[in-house]
């Protein structure tokens, strides 16, 4: 026990042990991921857009319930697959056009509203839209404009026709995603090599991946929870929550957990996963950490399901929000110093975004 | 309980480390300089002011300037309040600057060769510094800063020896990075990165789809917008972070893209001002060696060669400065970041493994790469820059 914790510090510290053990899995790994998350995840993904469109087409905008309902099935959809920064998503600004967001200058009402106020109605078709900001293409302007209404009443035009548009956008973006994933950057990821277009080696696509699983707590500490935290619980800012209009802040964090624990098991405890190759190399504890980690904050977001406005306005609610931060920012520190190591990867001390 | 386990695992980490670091220093500082021992090196440099400056974190986990004259005989480590990352001389190389990497607040002052203590510069709340500066004169700091709330770049003035910050002008910009002195320090030309961020979200981008990096041309004195250059529209989520100059003031920029991981544009331009960018032409597969990542650019004296370093990528390019600049070679270094010319047709990279190389080009335009023997206990942070 002594002598793990004196290698990790040492790793920690960059003093470049190598286990000289054999490489892991890594196509097993990879094959998993995809296979048990990636592609399943991106299906629902279409399904669910696709669901909410029909709504509009079917129902018209009369049944805001409905309406609601189904953007909500959606954004949880997005919110297990909004980790994935790469690949067909990364195309044609779709991660962007899905949701814009964090929008701290308010970009998204500004082009909403001038939309809106728009005589032609060409400018709220789906190629209007498209020809459009990314803002107002996807989940926050249509959050804005189901959720700034009464929940009793159809939805109006111009608000209506804009409002389809979006759905059928989101659909046709998600579809689109899935159906590359399947089709081609499936094998893209599988067959690293020097003629592979993206992947030179095989360690890059599981690099790839596991910045996906450390970006993903990254952005829930940094992005998602420490902003609305602010420095104290009187100096909170709810609205910098995602999702406030839509009162799911706390349930996009906790779907965002679940994701990040079902990415490390590879899909779930019995598949390959990050798990797996971390405890073949006697990382125990700090399976129990990371496991933990995120078991224990998911309980807890669960259990913080209320407006994020409730939740900073309360200081034991407060307080277990803070304990969520903390708590997954251990998980990253773990997921960033041995997991890495037992992936035999390393990642670069100078290679961070905009450096 | 799993939480107080880890917390002891960190605390433990750092007492063991305290050790480690002095003994460290005292090897590194043995080692005579970061650059001694080099074949040549050191005796080029005899009794000239020439000086490299760095930053990097030691094994104790904690971040240090470091200031080495290049003939072997001195080394300074100087214990920063976070991470460091580019670094600049003042005209004379007496002084050196060390502006913290963003968003941070603080800006290391050091006199080289008096015995003035120490000075910190601390960015005015609202403004963090984005790791580089440039002196104007000997006293007179210039340093790229983001306006967080304004969402906009500005350039700040410094007295470095009161600590006063003179005034501001806008960078031109968002996202403003690098920058450099043009036309004998007349006008300041600044890499304005084009990407928007805020501390209140770390480093998270909030503008990829609609980034628009320039690198603009101002007037010292009053700020006047001189000449301002972009992409094409179809490279605009390319970066312009970084650049280094020719003594006739040609610049080469390296970027960074945001886009498509499935795209592959070209990163590394050239810069005569007045006209628009010209893309190094660099074959698909070179291209793709550097991960969409340039790290660091870096001309040495005589103007013939650059060097563009890819931590990403693992790689460092050398460019052929000519009528139209071509790739010379490639050097593969892991993490390889730091970059600065040591003298003419020669560099030094360094990586955040520990390695520092020299890469001299001979007269038939071979690379000759040496590793320097030193202990790979300090992770070498982003940039380097000399003194010659």
């Amino acid at each position: 026990m002594r002598y793990l914790l004196i290698v990790c510090c040492l790793l920690v510290t960059g003093a470049g042990i190598r286990d000289a053990r054999a490489d892991p899995d890594y196509a097993a790994l990879l094959e998993s991921l995809i296979d048990h998350t990636v592609i399943p995840d991106y299906e629902n993904f279409a399904r669910a857009t696709s669901d909410l469109q029909a709504e509009f087409e079917t129902n018209g905008c009369t049944d805001m319930a409905a309406m609601r309902s189904g953007y909500h099935k959606a954004m949880d959809a997005w919110q297990h697959v909004s980790h994935i920064r790469f690949g067909p998503v990364m195309k044609e600004d779709r991660v962007y056009r899905v949701q814009f967001w964090p929008d701290k200058r308010n970009i998204t009402s500004r082009h909403l509203g001038a939309l809106l106020e728009n005589d032609n109605d060409e400018a709220r078709s789906l190629s209007g839209i498209i020809a459009d900001s990314v803002a107002v293409q996807g989940f926050p302007a249509l959050e804005r404009l189901l959720f700034d209404q009464a929940e009793d009443q159809p939805l109006p035009e111009p608000s209506c026709g804009l409002a389809r548009s979006i759905t059928l956008n989101l659909s046709n973006i998600a579809g689109e995603i899935a159906a590359e994933w399947k089709n081609s950057y499936r094998r893209t990821m599988l067959t690293a090599g020097p003629d592979n277009p993206e992947y030179l080696n095989v360690k890059e696509a599981v690099k790839i991946m596991h910045g996906a699983l450390s970006t993903s707590l990254q952005i829930l500490v940094n992005v998602k929870i420490a902003p609305v935290l602010g420095e104290s619980r009187e100096a909170s800012k709810p609205r910098r929550a995602e999702s406030w209009r839509s009162a799911r802040a706390m349930r996009n964090i906790a779907i965002n957990i679940e994701t990040a624990l079902r990415l490390y098991e590879g899909g779930d405890a019995h598949s390959n996963g990050f798990d797996d190759i971390l405890l073949q190399r006697g990382g125990d504890e700090e399976h129990a950490v990371i496991a933990g980690g995120l078991i224990q904050s998911l309980k807890w977001a669960q259990e913080l399901d209320e407006p994020i406005a409730d939740v900073v306005s309360d200081s034991s609610h407060y307080s277990k929000l803070s304990l969520i931060a903390g708590q997954l920012a251990g998980v990253q520190a773990e997921v960033n110093g041995v997991l890495v190591d037992a992936l035999g990867l390393s990642l670069g001390f100078n290679a961070l975004d905009g450096d | 309980m799993v939480s107080s386990s880890m917390h002891w695992v960190c605390h433990w980490g750092l007492m063991h480390s305290m050790e480690i670091d002095r003994r460290s220093l005292l090897r590194a500082a043995s080692a005579s300089a970061i650059l001694a021992g080099f074949p040549g090196l050191s005796q080029a440099h005899a009794g000239t002011r020439s000086h490299i400056a760095l930053c990097g974190r030691m094994a104790d986990g904690l971040d240090y300037a470091f200031i080495g004259s290049m003939d072997g005989t001195a080394l300074k480590a100087i214990k920063l309040p976070d991470r460091g990352h580019g670094s600049v001389f003042s005209p004379s190389g007496k002084r050196v600057a060390f502006p913290a990497r963003r968003p941070g607040t603080f800006c290391l002052i050091h006199d080289i060769d008096s015995d003035t203590e120490d000075r910190w510069l601390t960015s005015p709340s609202g403004c963090h510094f984005t790791g580089h500066g440039v002196f104007i004169d000997e006293t007179t700091l210039a340093t790229t800063e983001n306006d967080f709330d304004a969402g906009r770049g500005v350039v700040g003035f410094w007295d470095t020896l009161t600590g006063v910050r003179i005034g501001e002008f806008y960078s031109h910009g968002i996202g403003p990075h690098d920058i450099l002195p043009m036309q004998g320090g007349k006008a300041l030309c600044i890499a304005n990165g084009g990407i928007l961020t805020h501390p209140d979200t770390g480093r998270a981008k909030l503008n990829i789809p609609t980034m628009q990096p320039n690198l603009s041309i101002i007037e010292t004195g009053s700020g006047r917008m001189l000449d301002s250059v972009e992409a094409p529209p179809e490279l605009h989520k390319v970066s312009l972070r970084h650049f280094a100059k020719t003594a006739d003031d040609l610049v080469v920029v390296g970027g960074q893209f945001e886009g498509a991981q499935s795209d592959n544009p070209p990163l590394i331009a050239t810069w005569k001002p007045g006209s628009p960018l010209f893309f190094v032409s660099i074959d698909d597969h070179d291209r793709r060696a550097m991960n969409h990542y340039c790290g660091s650019i870096a001309i040495e004296p005589s103007g013939n060669y650059a060097v563009a370093t890819s931590p990403r990528g693992n790689v460092a390019h050398l460019i052929a400065l000519e009528e139209q600049a071509t790739l010379l070679d490639s050097v593969t270094l892991p993490d390889v970041c730091g970059a600065a010319a040591v003298a003419e047709n020669a560099f030094v990279v360094t990586s955040g493994q520990g390695e520092v190389l020299t890469l001299r080009i001979d007269a038939d335009g071979i690379v000759h790469r040496d590793r320097m023997p030193l202990p790979r206990s300090t992770q070498w942070d982003n940039h380097a820059y000399s003194f010659l």
